[in-house]
């Protein structure tokens, strides 16, 4: 069995986003795997070890996505590959799904091909259907737990009111979320292993794709503009250790028609 | 030959026949123990020797319990005293008038074999009592003998008690056939002759030497084939390997191993988990997960263990019913090293049938009070962070939330997972700017001292108290310092502690580089963990500081006359109890400046814990404890009753992580017992506002 996962390399949320003058994320600077592709690795980690399988980390991005793949491979995979060529910059959703199934076909396509739920950065979630489409094999998205059996994937899909129990035959493509399981923290052996691990570089000519399909200029979506959100206002503290700040408190309450 | 003397050389043979088999195979066990790095173990021949005398001489670690250390001293050298009657008894059986030649009838060697005689049956009689005592059923857990091997010790026991009274009996009987000039070799055992009738026969007198000298070589041998048979029996075999495993101590000078961890090797040698050139043969053997990887220290020490559960009684995870005992810890790595075979299966949490339970593995809180209390020298916080090492580095099998702080301290370099450009929001509110490296100084040469913050000091809402305290303490004294806010990182404490080497060494070398590239010198911390790590763990990677505590500091300012606490108008603080950090007290010995900072506050009375000092007990935070979660009873709510016992109306600490964990106590108990940083306390008394309460403000 073999197993692609993707995964992407995106900026620090916690320490700000910063835009370019193209409205474009900066990702030049100090960067991580996506956290909720940690669970995606985790899943095809278990599946390695239950059936033997081939684990391809498959990142598209900048110089530093590399880090990424390593990542990645420290958590498990056996081999990374890292599509990057300058052409790609400003590509949109479809664009994307388009180099990575070029990617994928390249490498001769995969029995399972696990997602995250999603990327901290751009959040669109449309990637894993859009590949989907593009591979012409089944999606299961949102899965909440994975199970691989006779040539078939089964999933959950935890709702409001229901679970649905999804299945589809391999070769299939499945997007988990962070209840399938707490990733493993690499051990220093599993580090250190990693190292020798390979990590193939391909740009667009090795995967077949006309740069002007792709980028800023073969976009369909335009980030028009871009406005932060406005920051919330700052609360009332009532801070007293005497037995007036309950009436105080109740005062605020009935001042604002909230009782 | 009589059938006396046949019987005591079958026995001879046999006993020693036993002995000596067995040594060997303890030898071929230490020799296929893992190598220690060069220069360690052996190093200051001299110093050892000095050190493993003066505690052979005078029982200082025993000496915690006064009257077992006194009984066992007694004990130790009638053993060392008699082992020549056994001789002598071996030639009774041939001649019941056999004395040892040149000493055997001169008296002096008579009054001292009866003198260690009877001291030899007064100290066992004694560790009798107090086992029996100390053991009793209706103690449970809180016996120091729970688990420990009680047939064992009862039958060492016996044999010592058996054998001085078989001497003094001898004695007796030989006083009869002794002539009147010789009767004062018998000074206290003569009585004994004159219990049995006056006009004994030669004959008879011959037959009860020689009968009684067979029994006391018959119960002399039976103990050296038990023991042979049981290479386990640490309380039999102590007697031997108590000098070899003291006088290999991890320091020279006889102290306990804390402080320091060693630092990673394979085979004797350092590991750079870096280096992209490690041979891949060495990734399996990180710490200690098999038999195979314990070196032949780790393995001495492991079959000198008596099981005297001194470890045991302090140990504070044992204390608060958690699945942990030192005690029982080494004893299930011993089982692995000499049972028949050496036991090949994983050390931790697998099939072997003496695997080390994980829960108790991860409950260690490396407090070191084992590791004090321990009289043969064992080393159980170095072989428990070995243990961990091999289960984080190599097999990846640890708490999930401790993962969760490695993580963070690997993206966020401190394990909250804040972001580093929030170090400094301790400093909102204080009543100056503090000097910042690189935004208000350039080099630490302008200024007296670094203040290290700490995770603790920079991020949790109570360690941020205490810094601006600090901060305001030293600014009122007129000490110069910075801080290097945003270019701190965690120390590396808690991922050394909690096994991960690989994340310690990152941390570790990111802060060396920093601290080297500002010119620290001088550092004042407010956290005792991480003063053990700046000042004992960065040597080896270039890193040398001088590095103060910051009530050491203060105390100093005070018997300066620069800080001058004064009562306030609002009346005295109180009773005050103080919980030592086991980081400051045990590990860096360091019990007199926080009380001395406390005492100097007029109106505040200093109360003690029980236990306080150098024997505190934990709060439950150290070794990673910290981020881990507590599954069952809690080691702080046992220490805040301790605290809560002394009647004291505050409580302070040293140590963020006490204050964290007493607070929490005290919350879980419903007191209102508020918990502060000595230097709070101190700085509620130093500043001229209106009164020195505690205030909520001053949290």
């Amino acid at each position: 069995m073999k197993i692609i996962v993707l995964v992407k390399y995106v900026p620090d949320i916690e320490a700000g986003y910063q835009f370019n003058s193209a409205r474009r994320l900066d990702r030049g600077g100090d960067g991580l795997l996506n956290q909720l592709d940690e669970y995606p690795l985790e899943q095809a980690r278990r599946l390695a070890e239950q059936f033997g399988a081939e684990v391809v980390a498959l990142t598209l991005g900048p110089d530093e996505a590399e880090e990424a793949v390593r990542r990645a491979l420290q958590m498990g995979a056996d081999s990374g590959v890292h599509v990057c060529d300058a052409a790609v910059e400003g590509s949109d959703a479809l664009a994307t799904a388009l180099i990575l199934a070029a990617a994928i076909r390249r490498l001769g396509g995969a029995d399972l091909i696990l997602c995250g739920a999603g990327s901290a950065d751009a959040t669109t979630s449309l990637i894993p259907v859009q590949l989907a489409a593009r591979l012409q094999i089944p999606a299961l998205t949102g899965a909440a737990s994975l199970t691989v059996q006779d040539g078939a994937v089964e999933i959950r899909r935890d709702l409001d009111a229901w679970s649905l129990q999804l299945a589809a035959p391999l070769p299939a493509l499945v997007s988990v979320n962070d209840k399938t399981g707490e990733p493993a923290y690499p051990s220093a052996k599993a580090v250190m292993l990693a190292r020798k691990k390979p990590v193939e570089s391909l740009d667009l000519a090795d995967i077949g794709v006309d740069p002007a399909a792709v980028g800023a200029g073969g976009a369909k979506v335009e980030v028009a503009s871009i406005t932060p959100a406005p920051a919330r206002a700052g609360g009332q503290i009532l801070d007293s250790e005497s037995d007036d700040v309950v009436a105080a408190f109740v005062a605020l309450l009935q001042a604002n028609a909230l009782i | 030959m009589t059938g006396f003397a046949v019987a005591g050389l079958v026995a001879t043979a046999v006993g020693w026949t036993a002995l000596v088999w067995r040594v060997g195979l303890f030898a071929r066990r230490l020799a296929a123990g893992a190598p220690e790095p060069a220069g360690s173990r052996r190093d200051h021949p001299w110093r050892r020797t000095a050190a493993m005398a003066r505690e052979f001489l005078l029982h200082r670690r025993l000496a915690r319990k006064p009257v077992v250390a006194a009984a066992h001293w007694l004990t130790m050298f009638s053993f060392l005293v008699l082992v020549a009657t056994l001789a002598e008894a071996t030639g009774q059986l041939f001649d019941w008038r056999f004395g040892l030649p040149l000493i055997g009838r001169w008296a002096p060697w008579g009054w001292l074999t009866e003198f260690f005689a009877w001291a030899g049956l007064g100290g066992i009689t004694v560790l009798i009592a107090v086992r029996l005592r100390a053991s009793r059923r209706s103690l449970g857990r809180a016996s120091r003998f729970f688990g420990s091997h009680q047939w064992r010790a009862r039958y060492v026991e016996a044999t010592i008690a058996a054998v001085v009274i078989l001497v003094l009996w001898l004695r007796g009987l030989e006083s009869i056939g002794a002539g009147a000039d010789e009767a004062s070799r018998f000074a206290s055992t003569a009585w004994i002759g004159r219990l049995y009738p006056p006009a004994m026969s030669d004959a008879a007198v011959g037959l009860w030497i020689s009968a009684l000298a067979l029994a006391k070589i018959l119960v002399s041998y039976a103990w050296m084939v038990v023991v042979g048979l049981t290479p386990t029996m640490g309380v039999a075999w102590h007697r031997f390997w108590a000098f070899p495993n003291l006088w290999t101590g991890r320091n020279a000078d006889g102290s306990p191993a804390l402080g320091p961890l060693p630092g990673l090797t394979v085979d004797g040698r350092a590991v750079d988990l870096e280096d992209p050139e490690l041979d891949e043969s060495v990734f399996e053997r990180l710490g200690a997960g098999r038999v195979a990887d314990l070196t032949w220290r780790d393995r001495l020490a492991l079959a000198t263990c008596t099981e005297c559960g001194r470890c045991q009684e302090v140990c504070p995870a044992w204390a608060a019913g958690q699945p942990l005992s030192p005690k029982l810890l080494v004893g299930a790595l011993r089982d692995h090293v000499f049972g028949s075979e050496p036991e090949p299966l994983a050390l931790v949490g697998g099939e072997s049938p003496w695997a080390v339970a994980p829960e108790a593995l991860w409950a260690c809180t490396t407090c070191g009070a084992c590791v004090d209390a321990c009289p043969v020298g064992l080393e159980q916080v170095d072989q428990v962070v070995e243990l961990r090492r091999h289960q984080v580095l190599v097999a990846g099998e640890f708490p999930a939330t401790l993962a969760g702080a490695f993580r963070n301290l690997e993206r966020r370099k401190n394990p909250w997972g804040m972001l580093a450009g929030k170090r400094l929001a301790w400093t909102k509110g204080l009543s100056f700017a503090v000097p910042v490296l690189g935004r208000d100084v350039e080099s630490l040469a302008e200024v007296e001292y670094l203040y290290w913050v700490g995770c603790a000091g920079a991020f949790d809402e109570r360690g941020q108290a205490t810094a601006r305290a600090l901060a305001e303490l030293l600014n009122r004294a007129g000490v110069s310092f910075a801080v290097l806010g945003a270019d701190e990182c965690c120390t590396g404490d808690p991922a050394r502690r909690g096994g991960d080497e690989s994340l310690f060494a990152s941390l570790a070398g990111a802060n060396v580089e920093t601290l080297n590239r500002a010119e620290a010198t001088k550092i004042v911390v407010t956290c005792a963990h991480c003063l053990n790590t700046l000042a004992n763990e960065y040597g080896p990677f270039g890193g040398r500081y001088q590095v103060v505590h910051h009530t050491e500091l203060l105390a100093r300012l005070i018997a300066d006359g620069k800080l001058r606490p004064a009562e306030s108008a609002d009346g005295a603080v109180g009773a005050v109890a103080y919980q030592d950090p086991c980081y400051l007290a045990r590990h860096n010995n360091q019990v007199a400046a926080p009380r001395q900072v406390l005492e100097s506050i007029p109106g505040l009375k200093l109360v003690e814990m029980r236990p306080s000092g150098r024997k505190a007990n934990c709060c439950g935070a150290g070794g990673g404890r910290m981020w881990m979660e507590e599954a069952g009873p809690r080691i702080n709510s046992r220490r805040f009753a301790q605290a809560a016992a002394t009647g004291a109306a505050a409580l302070a600490t040293a140590c963020p992580f006490c204050n964290v964990m007493m607070a929490d106590a005290a919350a879980a108990a419903g007191a209102a017992t508020p918990v502060r940083d000595v230097a709070q306390l101190l700085w509620e008394a130093t500043r001229e506002t209106t009164g020195r309460q505690i205030t909520k403000e001053s949290q």
